[in-house]
């Protein structure tokens, strides 16, 4: 059985006074989606949260679960399963205990509960824990109880805080498994809310980047990694180099991509870069665009369009590879290169590199 | 690992800590103290109530026991005990949680200094305060009088009313403390974790605060009923004749000589007390003394 629903967030805004914590936000999930909220501290993630928990209000807007307004019902009226950061287990209650309790305030008869609790203990891995108090258990455990307990109910939202954000390392890993594997077996909507772009990665079918209480971007992982919408989203999602364009001119176009030529921050010779058409307008002359570290390549004895030469600065060993900060044309460059690539290199005052133009994301703003 | 010991070698701390025998020293001179102050005045007490000028004997605790006014004293010491320790649980219990859970800070702040500011008015003068308050014509009947509330003065002054409202009074901040520093240990998460699983506020409270409250509840009662039993010049001051509470009785006993009879008296206050201490850890366990 699928128990998740769909959830639309609509024109969603929060004020503390003329201070816009939450603006215009609009987020719609799938049934079953798992959507990963991804900000820095400040971004108003966590109000967000809130805001669709039904802790903290909206000023405006609104947010519907399969169609139905919940912006008006308290929290306590909204099922909605929600997982704390620091899992907010009930001391004074056994695991069984902690985890029946939603079941109890719904009046679900004492056999149906026993037999729930029981199945929902064997879904996180935790059969013969239910005697125990939560602090009898590791960080691990406590939050496989917390999230046993915001599920059991078959919420049709989840609601994770920084799930992993109080794991050692190792356990974060097998967390962010654990999670995705419970979620997709039951097949609930669930949204996350994270500072960890890994975790982001690992775990959401779709992600949304936030900053200064807006959305940013909304997308796969992929798109948001190959294809960032703006600046912000490009320099969030780990390093890459921001590098302006002008003298545009367009030389072909289909209906999937436009190859455009012009003068970059790089080079004074002309580069051809490969765009989606879906983001281009035509009218445009200068714009920027996104290369990643990695995809930068030393030039070879076939001849490439998009050459250029770079000053080597500095390099830090990564094992198999090499992290170097280099300048073309006074532009500081992030290069990711293989080791033995590195080695070879003769003079690194003047080392040739090259790019293909379709691995590169073209960004309209400044 | 060098800077990490610069501080100590320097510090005065360290130079005292490194004298002989100190550790010591330190560790007799508070011993030494109760040990002339508390053991051997309780020790002696002791031997007082079973032995007199003629050898052993349980004249004094029988009479202590089974004497008609005495048995009245412990059970009017009882009562204020019991009435006190509810008032002040009554009282305390919402301005403790205000104090932790209010939203707005000033509400906390004036709730906490509301109670906590009398505590540093001395004692005697909250007392003849409120015999102040509470005389024949005192402030109390006046304006019970100017509001044709009653027509003729209460007799509240000598009474055990007045030292039930005094205890009651001076007992408060105890019991708000106790309770304040376990309240303020519940972490808000779990009432939010609750409110999002489906309780209604009431049993919200009910299943989640409350519960995890009672530990400062009866830390806090065993504190002012102790403080309550023994206590001695607030019902010598506002306290009558006729509802004398066993302090009292102790101090009566001394001023006309009978010591045995005292001593009786403060061993058996001394065993009520630590049978109800011994009960309540019983219930909270280490919880009861930690702060």
């Amino acid at each position: 059985m699928k128990i998740g629903q769909r959830l639309d967030i609509v024109n969603i805004s929060k004020y503390y006074g003329d201070f816009k914590v939450l603006d215009s936000i609009n987020l719609v999930c799938e049934p079953g989606e798992f959507v990963t909220i991804l900000g820095s501290s400040g971004s108003g993630k966590t109000t967000l949260l809130k805001v669709i928990a039904g802790f903290e209000s909206n000023s405006d807007g609104s947010i519907h679960i399969n169609n139905e307004s919940i912006a008006k019902r308290k929290a306590y009226e909204r099922n909605i399963g929600m997982l704390f950061q620091n899992y907010a287990l009930f001391p004074h209650m056994t695991v069984e205990e902690n985890v029946a309790y939603p079941l109890k305030l719904r009046k679900v008869p004492k056999k149906e509960i026993k037999e729930r609790v029981e199945n929902i203990l064997n879904v996180v891995k935790l059969n013969n824990m239910g005697k125990r108090y939560p602090k009898q258990l590791s960080g691990g455990q406590q939050q496989r109880v917390a999230l046993a307990r915001a599920i059991v109910y078959n919420p049709p939202l989840l609601l994770l805080d920084e799930p992993l954000g109080a794991l050692d390392m190792n356990l974060r890993h097998n967390m962010q498994f654990e999670i995705k594997r419970i979620t997709k077996e039951l097949g609930i909507t669930t949204i996350s809310v994270t500072h960890d772009q890994e975790e982001a990665f690992a775990m959401s079918d779709k992600i949304c980047i936030m900053s200064d209480g807006k959305v940013q971007q909304f997308a796969s992982p992929e798109e948001i990694y190959e294809r960032p919408s703006n600046r912000f989203v490009a320099e969030f999602m780990g390093t890459t180099n921001i590098i302006g364009i002008k003298d545009i001119t367009y030389i072909k176009k289909d209906n999937n991509h436009t190859l455009i030529k012009g003068i970059t921050e790089i080079s004074e010779a002309p580069m051809e870069l490969l765009a989606e058409t879906k983001y281009i307008k035509t009218d445009i002359k200068e714009a920027l665009f996104t290369l990643r570290p990695e995809s930068i390549r030393l030039a070879s004895e076939k001849s490439y369009n998009n050459e250029f030469t770079v000053k080597l600065e500095e390099s830090v060993y990564l094992g198999e590879r090499v992290k170097i900060k280099a300048t073309a044309l006074n532009k500081l460059l992030n290069i990711n290169l293989n080791v033995n690539e590195f080695r070879n290199l003769e003079n690194t005052d003047k080392v040739k590199l090259v790019f293909a133009p379709e691995d590169i994301a073209v960004i309209y703003d400044k | 690992m060098e800077n990490k010991f610069i501080g100590r070698k320097k510090g005065i701390a360290y130079t005292i800590s490194n004298i002989r025998g100190i550790k010591w020293l330190l560790l007799i001179i508070p011993l030494l103290f109760i040990f002339l102050t508390m053991v051997i005045s309780l020790v002696n007490i002791f031997e007082r109530s079973f032995i007199d000028n003629n050898g052993f004997t349980l004249e004094y605790f029988i009479k202590v026991l089974t004497e008609p006014l005495y048995q009245k004293v412990l059970f009017t010491t009882l009562k204020t005990g019991v009435i006190v320790t509810v008032c002040t649980v009554i009282i305390s219990y919402p301005m403790a949680f205000l104090s932790v859970r209010s939203k707005n800070s000033i509400v906390r702040r004036f709730v906490s200094g509301g109670v906590l500011v009398p505590y540093w008015v001395s004692m005697l003068v909250r007392i003849f305060a409120w015999q102040i308050i509470l005389a024949k014509n005192g402030i109390l009947n006046q304006v019970l009088i100017k509001l044709n509330v009653i027509d003729s003065p209460l007799e509240i002054l000598y009474t055990s009313i007045a030292v039930i409202i005094s205890l009651t009074h001076i007992l408060l901040p105890q019991m708000f403390l106790s309770m304040q520093s376990v309240m303020a240990e519940i972490e808000p998460n779990l009432t939010l974790a609750a409110e999002g699983m489906g309780a209604k506020p009431v049993k919200n409270f009910s299943t989640v605060f409350l519960p995890l409250s009672v530990p400062g509840i009866i830390s806090g009662c065993m504190m002012v009923f102790v403080l309550a039993l023994g206590f001695y010049i607030a019902p010598a001051l506002l306290g009558g004749s006729n509802d004398m509470m066993v302090s009292n009785l102790i101090q009566q006993n001394m001023q006309n000589m009978n010591w045995n009879i005292a001593a009786a008296l403060s061993v058996e206050l001394f065993v009520i007390v630590m049978v109800f201490i011994a009960i309540a850890y019983k219930f909270v366990g280490n919880k009861l003394f930690t702060r």
